[in-house]
């Protein structure tokens, strides 16, 4: 028996990036805008979509959303309480979310014609990174009690991020957030982001994110 | 856990190619920020092909820190280099256009394929 070396080079997660792909123009096929939410637990996801979602349905914006949680409805139940459209995913152990996890929830919706669709992943820094779910755009959140070192100690997450969102603004103080420093770190680990403050607790920083999602999709309703 | 998706799919690609299971080990590039275990990827990927055909394969790993991305052939390529010295010249090209990239990377290489002997020729 002889040996033989084989030239592969293939992306390992090719089928997961194929399908991504698919998806994505199948969305943008549809005018739909999706955006993938990744960051720790505890972050202020939920809380921040829930908000986002009722400012875009004021605005006339048709939304839905899909939340990935290892176990229970508990973030579902309550991003409905915006009037959105919701699908929970238990993932029941996986520590992230998958293309053909969303391809799934989606083709078996029978939602109508959507603007937006917001995904929130498992809250996670490290396993939603390698995943495209055929998002246009990754929202990063890192919340001011987090600390302002977390992007050096989790650089691929937020190295693939589009945009990052400061959450918990109305605690910065009471933390001595260094929010300089927390900016500096994200442009280290990625370069030319975008970072915007917010607070799920006053809504401030609402208007002016609806505001930059819109205009970073191209969709204007009101 | 994620490193035990990512082995399942590195056995998917491997079977793909050599479905007979004749293979003697299958070549892993990861990217410094490839956010891989390489441990628990080794132990996921033994669970993974356990009881197999491909029980033995050996899973090599090699971890590569920058990739270049040449802004005018688009061909990408590895060199180690410090990013603060500005891009290397590109060996396809010859430009020095490159871009850093493939901190994310993760890629089935080569496969070792253990293969019949020909048979004697006259």
């Amino acid at each position: 028996m002889e040996p033989r070396i084989l030239q592969v080079r293939t992306k390992i997660l090719k089928a997961n990036d194929t399908l991504a792909r698919q998806m994505r123009e199948d969305f943008l096929g549809r005018g739909m805008f999706v955006s993938n939410w990744v960051s720790s637990p505890g972050s202020g996801k939920t809380l921040w979509l829930e908000s986002t979602l009722r400012g875009m349905i004021q605005r006339g914006h048709r939304v839905a959303a899909i939340v990935g949680d290892l176990e229970t409805d508990r973030d579902a139940r309550r991003l409905e309480r915006s009037g959105a459209r919701v699908r929970q995913i238990m993932t029941h152990g996986l520590c992230h979310l998958e293309a053909a996890m969303i391809q799934q929830e989606w083709e078996g919706w029978g939602l109508g014609p959507i603007d937006y669709l917001f995904i929130e992943n498992v809250g996670n820094l490290v396993c939603p990174t390698s995943w495209d779910l055929g998002e246009s755009l990754r929202v990063g959140l890192l919340s001011v009690t987090e600390g302002e070192d977390k992007p050096l100690k989790y650089p691929g997450l937020f190295n693939t991020c589009d945009v990052v969102l400061l959450t918990k603004m109305d605690l910065a103080v009471a933390c001595e957030f260094q929010q300089d420093a927390a900016i500096q770190n994200l442009q280290t680990v990625r370069p030319g982001v975008e970072v915007l403050e917010t607070s799920g607790k006053t809504l401030g920083g609402l208007e002016a994110w609806i505001d930059w999602i819109e205009d970073r999709s191209g969709k204007k309703r009101l | 856990m994620h490193e035990l998706s990512i082995a399942s799919e590195i056995f998917k690609i491997v079977q793909s190619h050599a479905p007979d299971g004749r293979v003697l080990a299958v070549g892993i590039r990861l990217g410094a920020w490839s956010c891989v275990q390489e441990d628990s990827l080794r132990n996921s990927f033994r669970w993974v092909t356990d009881q197999t055909a491909y029980e033995q394969v050996r899973l090599e790993v090699e971890r590569i820190e920058e990739i270049w991305i040449c802004e005018t052939c688009q061909q990408s390529f590895d060199q180690s280099k410090d990013a603060s010295d500005g891009p290397p010249d590109c060996p396809w090209c010859g430009q020095r256009l490159g871009l850093l990239d493939g901190l994310q990377e993760m890629r089935v290489e080569w496969i070792e394929l253990q293969e019949e002997p020909e048979t004697s020729r006259e």
